[in-house]
């Protein structure tokens, strides 16, 4: 039923709990697991030769996220996990993955860093769910 | 992780493919299910005896439904399952059952039956992935 499952993760509280999930449904059914993280684009200030300084800082932390991800999940007991780090706005990146890598499962934290943390679910969530071809588990 | 699933169906195309998902997690994890309906509630203007008669036969419909949903899961192999039918709008009825039962897992279809087939995600699942306290499985 899950042979790949994807984790969308920006780092974020429900993020690391849609982890948890992911780790556990990758290990009871012997799925593999791929990490992915939208970096987006950099702030508006950001301009000129500090932009190219930004976008270098943001991808190397993004980069070390997912990397860190995939090795707690590896440590935990997932024996395949494979990571990707996408340029885009969240929502459309993610759901860019899912048409690559064709998952069984997109698991997703409910919220994640955007400022409406007034809103219950978050907008990237959201959209990813309504867009994504395959289940989507939303996670609080 | 997952012992107590529910599965909030109304019969459409997306809810039954969400009873395989249920099926297969439910073994995995020895998890109890409860099948879930909400039936929608009659216009009192039927008048008597025609509000009594129409009651009836939607609650006969609304108990076959979640009978045969959970004759199949008995069959696929879970072991301890139950039904609930309760009448009231479809999201509200969802949400307090989830409060009361405080499952580990929710699982919807993407897509009722209601007549908003335009939206990708229905108003049901929507409502519900946003205001669950728990993780929800939204099956396309």
């Amino acid at each position: 039923m899950f042979q790949t499952i994807m984790l969308a993760t920006d780092g974020s509280a429900p993020a690391e709990r849609a982890a948890a999930l992911a780790i556990s449904l990758a290990r009871r059914y012997a799925a593999r697991v791929i990490v992915v993280h939208a970096c987006g684009p950099p702030p508006d200030e950001a301009t000129g030769l500090r932009l190219d300084d930004v976008l270098d800082e943001r991808w190397e932390e993004a980069s070390a996220l997912v990397q860190d991800t995939a090795r707690r999940m590896r440590d935990l007991g997932v024996v395949e996990v494979a990571t990707d780090v996408v340029a885009g706005t969240a929502a459309d990146a993610i759901l860019r993955c899912v048409e690559v890598y064709r998952p069984d499962l997109l698991v997703i934290g409910a919220r994640g860093r955007s400022p409406w943390v007034g809103l219950t679910l978050g907008s990237v969530s959201m959209a990813v769910t309504q867009g994504a071809p395959c289940p989507v588990l939303v996670v609080k | 992780m997952f012992r107590n699933i529910i599965l909030a169906t109304d019969g459409s195309a997306a809810a039954e493919r969400a009873v395989d998902y249920v099926a297969s997690l439910a073994r995995h994890y020895g998890a109890r299910v409860l099948v879930l309906h909400a039936m929608a509630s009659l216009p009192d203007i039927l008048g008597e005896p025609n509000y009594s008669q129409a009651l009836h036969a939607v609650l006969e419909e609304s108990r076959g439904l979640v009978e045969d949903v959970a004759k199949r899961l008995r069959e696929m192999g879970v072991a301890e399952v139950e039904t609930d039918v309760i009448e009231g709008p479809a999201s509200e009825v969802i949400l307090a059952v989830v409060e009361t039962r405080a499952p580990d897992l929710l699982v919807i279809g993407a897509r009722g039956q209601s007549p908003w087939k335009g939206l990708v995600l229905g108003s049901v699942s929507l409502a519900v992935t946003q205001r669950a306290s728990c993780p929800v499985l939204v099956v396309k």
